[in-house]
Formats: C-alpha cells, sequence, structure tokens
C-alpha cells in the first residue's frame, strides 16, 4: 500500500525531488504505522488469545491467520487522524474492530477469514448494517461510521 | 434453582446470567460488555441462565461449574432481562439441563451475520456491567 512515485527526469534537481520524495513517503509511511501501534499489537495479542478452538468457554472456533492478515491491512488502511479501534473476537472465528463512545453509540465491524467485512452500529435507537468485501481500501460506507461514532 | 419437575416458561421480567469466559468480552475501562459476548456461534442459540428461584450463590455455582467444564476461567457476568431479549427475531426458550434447571437458550438468530451484529450491539447494551464472581469480590 505505498505508493510509488514516477521518475521526474535525469537532472540532478529532478533526481533530488525524487529522493526527497521517496523519503518523505518512507517518513510518512512509518509514523502511520507508528500511530497504530496500539492497535496492531492489540490485535496479534487478540488473536494469540483466539486461535484455538473454544476460547471463549461456548465452542467458538479458532481465529484463522487469514482473518488476522485482513484485519492488519485494515488498521493498516485507516486514514490518518482517524480514532483507532480497540480489537475483539467472535465465536465464529472473525476478528472484530470496534469503535465506541458508549453502549449505544457504537460501530462493530467484523472480519471474516475470506475478506469480507460485515458491520453494524447503534446510533441511539437507529441501528445501521450490511457487508462489504475488503480489497484493501476502507469501504467508505465503514469510514463515514466510524466518523460518525466520534462526532459529537 | 427452579424444581427440574416444574420448569415453568420464561417471563419477561425475569433476569437472565450470560457467564464471560473471555477477558476480551468486556471493557477493562468500565466493565460494560461488548456485543461479541452475544453472538451465538457455532449454535443457533445463545445459552443464558435464568435467575428465577435461584440465590445469588447458585447463580454463580452454576456459571463455576460451567468454567470448570469448559476449563476456562470464570471472569463473571452480564445479567439481562428476558424483554430485552425478545427483539426483531429473538425469543427465550426454557432448556433445563441435569444439572442447570434454569438453563435458557436465546433462540430465532437471524442467519445473517450483520443481523446477528445489530442484534448483539442492542443485548449488549441492554445487559448489566460485568458482576465480578464472589472469589474476585472477597
Amino acid at each position: 500500500m505505498t505508493a510509488t512515485i514516477l521518475p521526474r527526469g535525469n537532472t540532478p534537481t529532478a533526481q533530488y525531488l525524487d529522493q526527497t520524495s521517496q523519503d518523505m513517503g518512507h517518513h510518512f509511511q512509518s509514523s502511520a504505522t507508528f500511530s497504530k501501534l496500539p492497535a496492531l499489537n492489540e490485535l496479534v495479542t487478540v488473536w494469540e488469545e483466539c486461535k484455538r478452538p473454544n476460547w471463549d468457554g461456548y465452542d467458538a472456533l479458532p481465529v484463522q491467520s487469514a482473518a488476522l492478515a485482513y484485519a492488519y491491512l485494515l488498521v493498516e488502511a485507516l486514514p490518518l487522524g482517524f480514532p483507532l479501534p480497540t480489537i475483539g473476537a467472535e465465536p465464529d472465528g472473525h476478528l472484530t474492530l470496534e469503535w465506541y463512545r458508549h453502549s449505544r453509540w457504537i460501530l462493530s465491524v467484523s472480519i471474516s477469514p475470506e475478506g469480507t467485512l460485515y458491520y453494524a452500529a447503534l446510533f441511539g435507537n437507529s441501528d445501521v448494517r450490511g457487508s462489504e468485501p475488503f480489497f484493501g481500501d476502507i469501504p467508505k460506507a465503514i469510514l463515514n461510521l466510524i466518523q460518525r461514532v466520534h462526532i459529537a | 434453582m427452579i424444581d427440574p419437575d416444574h420448569v415453568p416458561p420464561i417471563e419477561e421480567a425475569e433476569m437472565l446470567a450470560r457467564y464471560v469466559m473471555q477477558s476480551g468480552h468486556f471493557r477493562q475501562s468500565d466493565l460494560t460488555v461488548k456485543p461479541n459476548l452475544f453472538i451465538p456461534h457455532p449454535y443457533q442459540e445463545l445459552s443464558v441462565t435464568r435467575h428465577r428461584d435461584a440465590s445469588e450463590p447458585e447463580i454463580w455455582t452454576a456459571g463455576e461449574d460451567v468454567a470448570t467444564q469448559q476449563q476456562k476461567r470464570l471472569y463473571g457476568r452480564a445479567d439481562i432481562q428476558a424483554r430485552a431479549c425478545i427483539v426483531e427475531s429473538l425469543r427465550v426458550t426454557a432448556k433445563p439441563f441435569p444439572n442447570n434447571p434454569n438453563h435458557a437458550d436465546i433462540e430465532g438468530w437471524p442467519s445473517q451475520k450483520q443481523d446477528q451484529k445489530a442484534i448483539a450491539l442492542k443485548l449488549a447494551d441492554a445487559a448489566s456491567q460485568l458482576k465480578l464472581p464472589p472469589s474476585v469480590n472477597a
């Protein structure tokens, strides 16, 4: 998911600009990853706890590494400035990302091992629900819900 | 506990307990329970224990029995009124076990995952905060 920067030419100035762009790109990429570290660490912790059958005491399926990989990409794909989710798991082996203000103002997104996102949100007495395939970019519908959870 | 030979149908005002055996099923910050606790998979129903005719120690014993049987730690329980579980297609049905006459199931879950999640959000909202086992409170 790193952007490719096309060469500007062979002059020293063009090469300088290319190199600077590359350096800045790496800097922003590492900054973005760094800012997401709490969620990424939590993701790995939850997966470690839930990768074996019956992790919940109610016969849950194990969370597969494919779900972990998709969840990792999803956190990485969060635009800068968006709030980080907390991580959980569901008994069908999905990982969940949760954006929570309180119990009636909440978004939960499940990530299946096949890369499908299932989401539901509660805003007071109304709910929103749906599913979307995940191809590396977070669907706009879900980005809008994340913003809605955190806007007063 | 309920007389196993005379198990009454569930009334809307009854309280039900859902036992928590996974640390990720509640928020450490405020002890509210997460919707994940109420996703029914792999079964078509969600296990709960009725408070009816049970003392507090008996409700906890039922949870400790489940945790012991599953070799899990019992973090606590969340209580929810039966009325709050009658949402969308759901219903609550008495399903006594030989060792737990108060056992019941929340049944009638939709098949679509996003619909299950939307209901789970509502159940988590209606449920109590995590109640800690007496052994933790002691």
